[in-house]
């Protein structure tokens, strides 16, 4: 009757016991291969938008044509101001400012123009934020820049550099350049649902900048 | 007699126990496989359509429209990566098409639109849940819109 009782549970332990690593082992399959799903996906988002960040630069990278034709240096400002002669002033910038906001919605296909600027699919959780937009313009007579920074609220500062500079990304300024960042929160792993994200208001935000120099 | 048949149904209700979580988890494994197949190469083909729009963009700016030639061109690149139904339209603001006859000035804002399809095995995913997708086999829909002012 023992031993009869004895058998019986030490086949019923291994049954169990079969079974119960074999779900484990597929469920940790089935996390690694979500992870590398989500891993490609959120690549795949991070080079477009990448993307569409160098497309805006380039888009508004209008130089003062008067300046030019004076000076030989790419001077970066609004595109209704193209025949007026550069100044280091902040008004000749904002419509570039203006103007990459514009070119954004269309590049990065969001939802709504002005703030807040915003896209939802699975990936991403709500608003664009423009963390840094900022002008370098380059004279290279004097080797020096004039350096315009703007941010979601808008005109922030205008500094004046020389020697080696480099963007918030850590990537050095080669002549006259423009960087652009932005921000949004990213869903996670099984893309919860907006009332989910802001209710738990632990999403991961997104911060991707992209840095082109303005060529002709 | 008993016994053996004791025997018997034993192994059955083991093996049932052993095996349907399996199969049932199995089957889920292969399915996110082949999602995650037919999501990576749309992904990548999408990039290099993307590739050929940044170059065609660059001849937007600087001669401020894409005559026939220009479109053919394009065209015979996204072609060559296998995309079908291709349509690229250039406009300015007013919505008139840039075609050469009609050009940019500098300074004016214009609207490129690529609309093609690519083939692949292509998933329909519902925007809120990652596990509402199904299979499409007759390719993916690919609309690139992208905005720049003119530099010519």
């Amino acid at each position: 009757m023992l031993k009869r009782l004895k058998t019986f549970l030490k086949k019923k332990s291994e049954g169990m016991m079969g079974s119960t690593t074999a779900i484990l082992l597929w469920l940790l399959l089935i996390l690694i291969v979500t992870f590398i799903f989500m891993t490609t996906v959120y690549h795949a988002v991070s080079s477009s938008v990448r993307n569409a960040l160098t497309d805006s630069n380039l888009a508004v990278s209008t130089i003062s044509l008067k300046s030019f034709g004076e000076t030989q240096d790419l001077l970066v400002c609004g595109k209704s101001n193209s025949m007026t002669t550069y100044t280091d002033d902040h008004s000749l910038t904002d419509e570039v400012y203006a103007d990459y906001r514009d070119v954004l919605v269309v590049n990065m296909e969001l939802d709504e123009a002005g703030p807040p600027m915003s896209k939802t699919n699975f990936v991403y959780g709500g608003a664009v934020t423009v963390d840094y937009f900022i002008i370098y313009n380059y004279h290279a007579e004097e080797d020096k820049y004039d350096v315009f920074t703007y941010n979601e609220a808008g005109f922030v500062s205008l500094t004046h550099e020389t020697g080696q500079i480099f963007a918030p990304n850590g990537k050095r300024v080669y002549g006259t350049s423009i960087y652009s960042q932005i921000s949004f929160p990213v869903r996670g792993y099984f893309a919860r649902s907006d009332n989910e994200y802001n209710t738990y208001g632990d999403g991961i935000t997104a911060h991707i900048g992209q840095l082109s120099a303005v060529t002709l | 007699m008993k016994k053996i048949k004791l025997w018997l149904k034993q192994k059955n209700e083991g093996s049932l126990y052993d095996f349907l979580p399996s199969l049932v988890i199995m089957l889920a494994v292969a399915i996110m496989f082949f999602a995650f197949l037919g999501i990576f190469s749309v992904v990548s083909l999408n990039e290099e359509v993307k590739q050929v729009v940044r170059s065609s963009m660059l001849l937007v700016e600087t001669q401020g429209y894409l005559d026939s030639g220009d479109i053919a061109g394009i065209e015979s690149q996204l072609t060559a990566l296998g995309a079908t139904d291709i349509t690229v339209t250039v406009k300015d603001s007013g919505g008139n098409v840039l075609n050469g006859t009609t050009v940019a000035p500098y300074g004016d804002d214009i609207y490129f639109d690529l609309y093609c399809t690519i083939p692949a095995q292509s998933l329909n995913q519902a925007a809120t849940n990652l596990f509402a997708m199904s299979f499409n086999n007759d390719g993916y829909e690919l609309h690139i819109a992208r905005k720049t002012i003119s530099k010519c």
